[in-house]
């Protein structure tokens, strides 16, 4: 038989439970729209029913039910969900960052415009053909340098654009790396509150959620494997090392190693590199190095065309004061690609070759040039649609010195594609002869002149074949001694698939698929996320609908359970002041 | 399905965004009238716009060299006509001259006027275009031919026998000086052999004379047949390459250029459809149970 006062009981635990529901209810509705929250219910269940089993019997009818608490308060949370939002957002983040720098790369090139290099290109070849028209004219010429000096500090430019969006990005990393690191600092923190919470058996819901929230976070910056330990802690692995274990942070940090020019990231520990895949920062970190310098390399590729093509025929012809063996540009590549300074100076527009020499008896030297010759200023105007060109690989190559003579231009913009044109000259004599891989042969027309320092300038000619030399060696060497070490060499003419104009609309081309393709996967990674997002937010979601339901349900419990305490305490009532008052007045 | 207020505004919001980007990319579309502004548009459209622009600079180029070259050429012809028209008075002159019935004084006088039309011929070899002397090959800063004495011998030709380029299409160039040697030396020749036999008061040297004044008219007819048929060529070319320019233009166009209608259908489309997502969004995210309960 149970206690009066049982029923009180029973009724008080009414009470406290659905306060306690109503309590949560009311934190659901709260936190409709914190980020990261999941919502949270609690178990009802009844509390051990009267009486228990033991030795002693009490032999009533049983058992008799005591009433109902909350045993666990527990938040909905599809941890699979997680795990593929997590992973497909490193996906995302890596391609975001791929597409904002490819997008910064087409702006920065600016094509297809009026100011961008194809542009200023076909500028340059244009103002070869003015001179052509009036080479004895000296404002032509003026124009024709600076729209060289334009075109080089376009190159010069563009190149330098491209590397400062590489420092900027080299900067971004650095920055994601500390991210990273508060991320990880914080995820360990709280995993050793979620342990010392969760030591008696409680759920820390809300220390979960947050956990979660920066696990979230986190996994867009790089990708991310984590396991959950028995006490309620996650270890994180970060490129199959270990970023976070339980309680403890393990640092990242950033370092130039020695000989590279760009940040690398490693363990701070042993100074292992971190090896990051996916996520924000393997985006930036393949931006810079792939997709940058990629586009880079491309330009410079481009620049040593346009350089090495003009300066072979430049350096072939002479300019108004007779002198030859001049270099149009000057540049390894399009960082420092330039007009050299002796065209830019004063009187440079007089040095600019437009004409070549050739054999005339009346002259002293058997050599002279007139005013009027537009022949290489014709020649140069033609490059724009050549596509061949001294090969860089094989073959006799501009520069090199052979005995005191140095190969000073090789050009083969009209030799035949893919030949291969040996000379030689047999001991002693002046000849040259040219032969080509097709069997056919040329014999070299010469002619002979000088440069700015005095030294002679040579140029050999295979007209039928296309090739044309030009050798630099002193004043002092005779004639055959110049052309003596030709005898079995070779140039190779290789071709490009295209024009430079051309090669530069391939290049274009390219960086407009790769930045398309990156727009597409970003766009596509959004959609997939965002998707997932919503099946997470279907399970874990507050329905302000349901809670409010919920909130009525629960009111009306905690009415009725309020009415069974004023029943029992009518019944005490009746009890108390109701029964044994037989006799009493 | 469990739908909760935050899916809904996700959704609406996600919606909205995409309908705005599209909005604002045809309105960038058609307030720049092109369909390409990165290469990201359009990346093999982008290289031919690029090949295309090129195309139409340099056929640009070729038809302004063609230009020079033509008025290069008629001058050269103008020139050349005038030295006709004096070859022809020396040529009547010299008839008179052989006929026997002139005696010596009569030859002295006609000496004179023969030996101004020598020096009017050598002025015309002087001919100019602009700065550059049409008769000199390419040393054409100076005059080909100069007088070292009354009478010009063919050796005093300071020229060159150099050909001035003119690039007229890709990879295909024109010389279009005349050859100044060929025109002008059997002239010169032809006239010292007049003024010879004139002196020498021989009328058969003056007869022969008249052969070489002929062999000289038919020099220049050659030459002037040349220039005319380079000018022809030039004029053909000018044609052919204007209309490659046009071709070119409206190849360009078609690649690069949006078309309006279209645009400004879809961009009046575009913005009814966000519109319309605006509204749903406003009217999806008001109720919830909460409104109807006391």
């Amino acid at each position: 038989m149970t206690s009066p006062f049982f029923g009180l009981e029973i009724g008080l635990r009414g009470l406290r439970t659905w306060q306690t529901m109503v309590n949560i209810t009311n934190n659901n509705i709260a936190n409709a729209d914190t980020p990261g929250y999941s919502r949270q219910s609690g178990q009802v269940q009844s509390t051990p029913s009267y009486p228990a089993p033991s030795f002693n019997a009490i032999g009533k009818p049983g058992q008799l039910g005591t009433g109902v608490e909350v045993a666990s308060i527990t938040r909905a949370r599809d941890i699979f969900i997680d795990a593929q939002i997590r992973s497909q957002k490193s996906i995302e983040g890596s391609w975001d960052t791929k597409r904002d720098a490819l997008s910064q790369v087409e702006a920065i090139v600016n094509e297809p415009s009026s100011s961008g290099l194809s542009s200023l290109l076909t500028k340059y070849w244009n103002s070869w053909q003015d001179v052509a028209n009036n080479p004895a004219d000296s404002a032509v010429r003026a124009n024709l340098v600076e729209q060289g000096v334009s075109l080089a500090s376009s190159f010069q430019n563009l190149h330098n654009q491209l590397q400062q969006q590489q420092r900027d990005l080299d900067g971004q990393v650095v920055y994601a790396v500390d991210q990273v690191n508060t991320f990880a600092q914080q995820i360990a923190s709280i995993n050793q509150q979620i342990g010392h919470v969760e030591f008696d058996g409680t759920h820390a819901n809300d220390l979960r959620d947050q956990r979660d929230l920066l696990l979230d976070q986190l996994s867009q910056f790089a990708k991310i494997s984590y396991v959950e330990s028995p006490g309620g802690m996650v270890s994180v692995y970060l490129g199959g090392r270990q970023l976070v274990d339980r309680d403890v942070a393990n640092a990242l940090t950033t370092a130039v190693p020695g000989g590279q020019t760009w940040t690398q990231i490693q363990w701070k520990s042993d100074g292992q590199a971190a090896s990051i895949t996916d996520g924000t920062i393997k985006g930036m970190l393949d931006s810079r190095d792939t997709i940058l310098q990629g586009r880079m390399n491309d330009l410079d590729v481009l620049a040593t065309r346009v350089v090495n093509s003009v300066n072979s025929v430049h350096s072939s012809g002479v300019g108004l004061d007779g002198v030859g063996g001049r270099n149009f540009f000057v540049g390894t590549g399009a960082g420092d690609m330039a007009v050299d300074s002796a065209l830019t100076g004063p009187g440079g527009a007089e040095k600019v070759a437009a004409a070549r020499m050739y054999p005339d008896t009346t002259s002293s030297t058997g050599y002279s040039f007139a005013r009027g010759d537009s022949s290489n200023a014709v020649a140069l105007a033609q490059l724009e649609s050549t596509i061949t060109q001294a090969s860089t690989s094989s073959g006799l190559q501009p520069g090199t010195n052979l005995g005191g003579v140095t190969i000073f231009g090789v050009d083969l913009a009209r030799a035949a594609v893919n030949s291969s044109i040996s000379m030689s000259v047999p001991a002693g004599s002046s000849t040259v002869t040219f032969t080509s891989s097709a069997g056919a042969s040329a014999t070299g027309a010469l002619t002979v002149g000088t440069d700015a320092s005095g030294n002679q300038v040579v140029t050999v000619e295979g007209t039928s074949l296309g090739v044309r030399l030009t050798l630099v060696a002193p004043s002092s060497m005779s004639l055959s001694s110049v052309l003596a070490p030709l005898n079995g060499q070779s140039v190779a003419a290789a071709s490009r698939p295209s024009t430079i104009g051309d090669q530069y609309g391939q290049q274009i081309a390219a960086l407009g698929v790769d930045s398309k393709a990156a727009q597409n996967q970003a766009q596509n990674q959004q959609v997939l996320v965002s998707q997932l997002q919503k099946q997470r937010e279907q399970t874990s979601g507050v329905s302000l609908d349901e809670e409010s339901t919920h909130l009525i349900e629960y009111q009306r419990a905690y009415q009725a359970a309020a009415r069974v305490i004023t029943t029992a305490d009518e019944m005490l009532n009746t009890l108390i002041n109701g029964t044994g008052l037989v006799g009493r007045g | 399905m469990r739908i909760t207020r935050g899916m809904m505004i996700d959704t609406t919001l996600a919606n909205i965004q995409r309908n705005q980007e599209r909005t604002s990319l045809l309105q960038s579309q058609l307030t720049s009238g092109s369909r390409i502004t990165k290469p990201s548009d359009d990346p093999t459209g982008a290289a031919h716009a690029l090949s295309f622009q090129e195309g139409l600079d340099t056929t640009e180029q070729y038809l302004t060299n063609i230009d020079q070259a033509k008025s290069w050429l008629n001058t050269t012809d103008s020139a050349l006509d005038a030295v006709t028209t004096t070859l022809h008075r020396a040529r009547e002159l010299a008839v008179q001259a052989s006929n026997d019935t002139f005696d010596a004084q009569d030859r002295a006088a006609m000496q004179a006027e023969i030996t101004q039309l020598q020096t009017h011929t050598l002025d015309l070899s002087h001919a100019k275009f602009g700065a550059y002397y049409l008769f000199a090959g390419t040393r054409f800063d100076q005059p080909g031919y100069v007088q070292a004495n009354p009478s010009t011998t063919p050796g005093a030709y300071q020229g060159n026998a150099g050909q001035v380029q003119r690039e007229i299409s890709p990879g295909v160039t024109l010389g279009i000086n005349a050859d100044a040697q060929t025109t002008f030396d059997p002239i010169f020749t032809a006239f010292n052999q007049l003024q010879a036999g004139l002196t020498a008061n021989s009328s058969s040297q003056i007869q022969a004379s008249i052969g070489a004044l002929d062999t000289a008219m038919s020099a220049i007819v050659t030459s002037r047949a040349q220039a005319g048929a380079k000018v022809n060529r030039l004029e053909a070319l000018q044609q052919r390459l204007s209309d490659v320019k046009v071709n070119l233009a409206g190849l360009l166009s078609n690649v690069k250029d949006v078309d309006m209608a279209e645009a400004i259908t879809s961009f009046s489309m575009a913005q009814n459809v966000l519109q319309a997502s605006l509204k749903a969004g406003a009217q999806v995210l008001q109720p919830s149970l909460l409104d109807y309960l006391r």
